[in-house]
């Protein structure tokens, strides 16, 4: 693949570790999800 | 009977996406004519039998049938009927079927409005989109069925969340979600466009009618939904970029720089592959929101099924037509031919700079939403990414945007002048720099920031009408420019349009942001509040009762100079089978300002907890935003956008020859 090829995969590498990281956070139970701002305004 | 009619409707509907994606792809690639014909009749029957499964669901509400555990989840028999109806897609389940009917909605559309498109590229874009459907389709059927009975049948139900107890609830939703899959047809001409390997301009001019409509309808949707927030969660507050409201803001960005580089492809095949990335990037997006709404990933107002199961299937829809989309995009993108050359101060580097910085501003969103998972799954450190750093980080990158927004309309196609474009600004630019000067005399050196904004907002609206007068020389010869902007094409009507919503909306924002006036205070019956020139008489409160709830009603006065001018009935509701409240907002807008009223709980010795709040300029955000919707619709009516046309020219001109005959 030449230089410009791979820069036309750069999107899907970048997809993957996004992917990953999704999956990561799906599967891990200990994470904190409620501190985000209208969550936390909410609970105030 | 009727729910297993609606239940076994859905499975159809899947037999046909899966019909419906394989052959006509198939027939393409073969050339053979049959099996491309095969598109257009399953895409219509495909949407069929997902419209009697969604109306099934919404009958089974509407008769408050609670053998149906979704409807007994979710609604109850003393609700109005329209909180029954908009009840569907108030959870999970029914909100998935909500979005798989609109997706076979435009399926439909394209197979009925999309006969001027060559047969193998309609039958492409339509095999994608039900690729697209049986994903979902099998979503719903394995993980999120809204068909599942109970047995035995509750003699009621459990109602709906109160705050969902909106006419907002009716129609923020199938607007969003109008425009979320409304980009999946965008989505599906890019990949139909990489099968083929071909762009052209006739390509952009096919794929851009699908991505206004579906802007439009998803910046009606943000806008709802954001007077819903202001109106129902009574702090005064439009926008809290809660990861739900960025879910839907980011392919609203990314979809108006395909709207915009589109434009590119179509006068000047330049920006072919960008454009066919942005198309991939913008449904994605999409779909991105749904993982982060229903998988339970993130926690948000909006976020209401924590299923780690639907989560990993979403996230496997979401590796199969992303990830696959990319793929195919860095295989087949390569080999798409260069299009027209250009300078970089011209038409088409401006487009690419609003693109370039539509793009920035919409991963400085993505970044901002994930940022605090990302850290608590790398440092287990908790951050809250709030508003101050939208405020560094978004605000700066707008300015830019809007700046150029003025200048790019000015410049010609291929090479430009920009000091010629800027001096022909010269208007615009007095105006803006005295809006700023005014704003500061009337409110002082502590509102630079207002100023700055109400500069920004007088600079793009008064670039856009320059334009507009330039085109059809208003002052060169006034007594013709009625004629010729009758005569203006309709799309740039409305480009002009959406700009100067644009400008409008942030003037709105401006506004609410350096002006707002906020007082809290403890007020007994009688008591008089002061609030921005206003007085606010609180004259009695009494307790009344709705159809299915209780509240706490607050009878108050709004007087200037001792003249009243509104009666404002404030209402905290309490809904006793939900056991929750909502907070009914008094509000009296006179267009320039809202005067906002919310009454809180009894503090036992006779007073309650009155919050008033002063919103300049804030009816301005929806308005501009209705302004801009109002542009795209109109450019939608553009004799060269309008979809199915020029099919229905050539029938009129062939039937007119036969008559002849």
């Amino acid at each position: 693949m030449n230089r410009r090829g791979w820069l036309y995969a750069l999107p899907v590498l970048i997809f993957v570790g996004l992917a990953a990281g999704f999956y990561y956070g799906l599967t891990q139970a200990d994470l904190d999800r409620t501190i985000l701002p209208l969550v936390a305004q909410l609970e105030k | 009977m009727i729910t297993e009619i609606g239940h076994f409707a859905l499975v159809l509907a899947l037999c046909v996406a899966v019909l419906q994606a394989s052959l006509p792809l198939y027939g393409a690639a073969r050339g053979d004519g049959a099996l491309i014909a095969w598109a257009r009749p399953a895409a219509l029957a495909q949407f069929l039998f997902v419209a009697i499964a969604f109306f099934a669901l919404m009958h089974a509400y509407a008769v408050s049938d609670f053998s149906l555990a979704n409807v007994t989840a979710n609604s109850n028999s003393t609700k109005p009927l329209l909180y029954k109806l908009s009840g569907v897609w108030s959870n999970h389940e029914g909100s998935m079927l909500l979005w798989v009917f609109i997706l076979t909605l435009f399926g439909a559309a394209v197979a009925l409005f999309g006969q001027n498109l060559p047969p193998a590229l309609r039958a492409r874009v339509l095999a994608v989109q039900a690729m697209i459907g049986v994903g979902f389709l099998l979503f719903i059927l394995l993980t999120s069925n809204p068909f599942l009975r109970l047995w035995p049948a509750p003699a009621d139900g459990m109602g709906l969340n109160p705050i969902l107890q909106d006419p907002g609830l009716a129609f923020h939703p199938p607007w969003l979600y109008l425009g979320y899959v409304g980009f999946s047809i965008s989505f599906c001409f890019a990949i139909a466009a990489l099968i083929e390997g071909r762009v052209d301009p006739a390509w952009a001019r096919w794929v851009r009618p699908w991505t206004l409509a579906a802007w439009c309808a998803l910046t009606v949707g943000i806008a709802m939904g954001s007077w819903w927030a202001y109106y129902t969660l009574g702090w005064g507050g439009w926008w809290f970029w809660d990861p739900v409201e960025n879910a839907s803001f980011m392919p609203w960005l990314v979809g108006t720089a395909l709207l915009h580089s589109a434009v590119v492809v179509e006068k000047r095949e330049a920006l072919k592959t960008w454009t066919i990335l942005l198309a991939i990037i913008a449904f994605s997006l999409s779909l991105v929101g749904t993982f982060l709404v229903r998988s339970g990933v993130l926690t948000s107002v909006h976020a209401f099924a924590s299923d780690p199961m639907r989560g990993v299937f979403i996230l496997l829809l979401l590796g199969i037509y992303t990830g696959g989309a990319l793929l195919l995009f860095a295989w087949r993108a390569p080999q798409l031919q260069g299009g027209g050359l250009f300078a970089p101060i011209s038409r088409e580097g401006g487009l690419l700079l609003n693109n370039l910085l539509l793009t920035t501003a919409a991963a400085t969103v993505f970044i901002g939403t994930l940022y605090p998972l990302l850290l608590d799954v790398v440092a287990h450190q908790k951050v809250s990414v709030g508003p101050p750093f939208y405020t560094m980080t978004f605000v700066p990158i707008m300015v830019p945007l809007l700046v150029a927004m003025a200048v790019g309309p000015m410049l010609p196609w291929k090479r430009g002048d920009l000091l010629a474009a800027l001096s022909r600004l010269k208007l615009a630019f007095l105006i803006s720099a005295s809006a700023a000067l005014v704003t500061l005399a009337a409110t002082g050196a502590r509102s630079v920031g207002a100023a700055c904004g109400l500069a920004l907002a007088a600079w793009l609206f008064a670039a856009t009408m320059s334009e507009l007068a330039e085109r059809v020389g208003l002052f060169a010869d006034p007594l013709g420019a009625l004629r010729r902007a009758v005569r203006l094409p309709r799309a740039t009507w409305g480009m002009t349009l959406a700009h100067a919503g644009m400008a409008v909306v942030i003037a709105g924002i401006t506004g609410s942001n350096a002006w707002t006036t906020e007082r809290i205070v403890d007020a007994k019956p009688g008591d008089k509040v002061e609030l921005a020139g206003y007085t606010i008489a609180l004259d009695a409160v009494n307790q009344v009762s709705g159809p299915d709830y209780t509240a706490t009603r607050a009878d108050m006065r709004l007087l200037r100079d001792g003249r009243e001018i509104a009666v404002l009935h404030p209402e905290k509701k309490f809904y006793p089978v939900e056991n929750g409240n909502s907070t009914g907002v008094a509000i009296r807008t006179n267009l320039l300002a809202d005067i906002y009223a919310v009454i809180g709980d009894a503090d036992g010795k006779g007073g309650y907890a009155v919050r008033l709040y002063w919103n300049p300029l804030v009816p301005w955000i929806w308005l501009g935003a209705v302004v801009m919707a109002l542009g795209g619709i109109v450019s939608l009516t553009d004799r060269r956008h309008r979809v199915g046309a020029p099919a229905r020219r050539r029938r009129e001109r062939a039937a007119a020859v036969q008559a002849a005959e």
